[in-house]
């Protein structure tokens, strides 16, 4: 699955000019298309519901602020999620208390009686799994999730060699099935 | 091995998006698609300013003009000395010339602003 998918109607590129013809509106249904991923996003990367939800629209006011810049026949997504994730990496950064030990305090409590019989089911397992993941692995997982295994996109996305991605999703994935088949 | 990473593929791929809280499209909307303040403007505050002491300017010329007979002939001389002076073809080739030079310094001198590039995170 990709955050993409078959979308019906004008393209992402028509919209965006269309946003900048005038028809700010058009903006609007680029926002219903990548709310929910880019959320999905900064939630994994900030592992914080509130931080996640800042990022998200600190994204989609810079992407409007500077919607000029994008450059025709770009992908959208890989842009978008670009800006996410350096909204994400900016505020990681000004906290200056970001640790994994620190983030795994900050990671969501543990599930009330409602949610541990659903602690069983595989994808909370694998959500977890991912979440335990150090910031960069967790960051990969997610992007790849989102885009496909589109190795080129990830990399521009995170401003990262293309060798670096792989490698990292590499470990990540060892890393995963080594966290699941433990459970 | 390597159905285990197959197996692992499929699942990551299965996974469903988290649900974005409640409202955050609305607040992403009016902070961008509905914000006035981000919605160009027609003129900025200084051209209306400036408009409208152009605008003043001229009144207050035309109603002087039209009270006191003495200045409509002292400005109309006057307004017709500037005509002359810009129709002139050495005026019109220095006004040319300066700005070809000014053109030039903006090139030369970098106009493009250049951020700090960001550092690459491993």
């Amino acid at each position: 699955m990709t955050a993409e998918g078959a979308v019906a109607g004008p393209s992402d590129g028509e919209l965006v000019a269309a946003a900048l013809g005038g028809r700010a509106e058009s903006f609007g249904t680029l926002v219903e298309r990548y709310d929910r991923a880019v959320y999905h996003l900064c939630y994994r990367t900030m592992r914080d519901a509130e931080e996640a939800r800042d990022c998200t629209q600190e994204a989609f006011f810079k992407a409007f602020r500077s919607l000029r810049t994008f450059k025709p026949g770009a992908k959208f997504s890989t842009w978008i999620f670009s800006i996410a994730y350096h909204a994400c990496c900016d505020r990681l950064a000004r906290r200056k208390r970001y640790s994994d030990s620190e983030l795994s305090e900050r990671a969501d409590p543990g599930p009330g009686p409602a949610l541990q019989a659903e602690r069983n089911d595989e994808a909370r397992a694998l959500r977890d799994a991912i979440d335990a993941l150090p910031e960069k692995y967790r960051t990969v997982i997610t992007l790849y999730h989102l885009q496909g295994r589109q190795y080129e996109e990830i990399a521009r996305i995170l401003d990262l060699p293309m060798g670096t991605v792989k490698t990292h999703l590499f470990r990540a994935k060892e890393l995963l099935r080594k966290t699941l088949v433990t459970e | 091995m390597n159905d285990d990473m197959d197996d692992l593929d499929r699942a990551i791929f299965a996974l469903p998006l988290e649900a974005p809280p409640a409202g955050l499209r609305e607040a992403i909307l009016r902070a961008t698609v509905y914000a006035e303040s981000i919605v160009p403007a027609a003129f900025g505050r200084w051209e209306i300013a400036g408009i409208g002491g152009a605008l003043a300017l001229a009144a207050w010329f035309v109603l002087l003009a039209i009270a006191d007979r003495d200045f409509a002939a002292t400005f109309s001389a006057g307004a017709y000395a500037l005509a002359r002076a810009f129709a002139d073809p050495a005026t019109l080739a220095w006004l040319a010339t300066g700005g070809s030079i000014a053109v030039l310094a903006t090139f030369i001198g970098g106009g493009t602003l250049r951020l700090p590039v960001r550092t690459k995170r491993s």
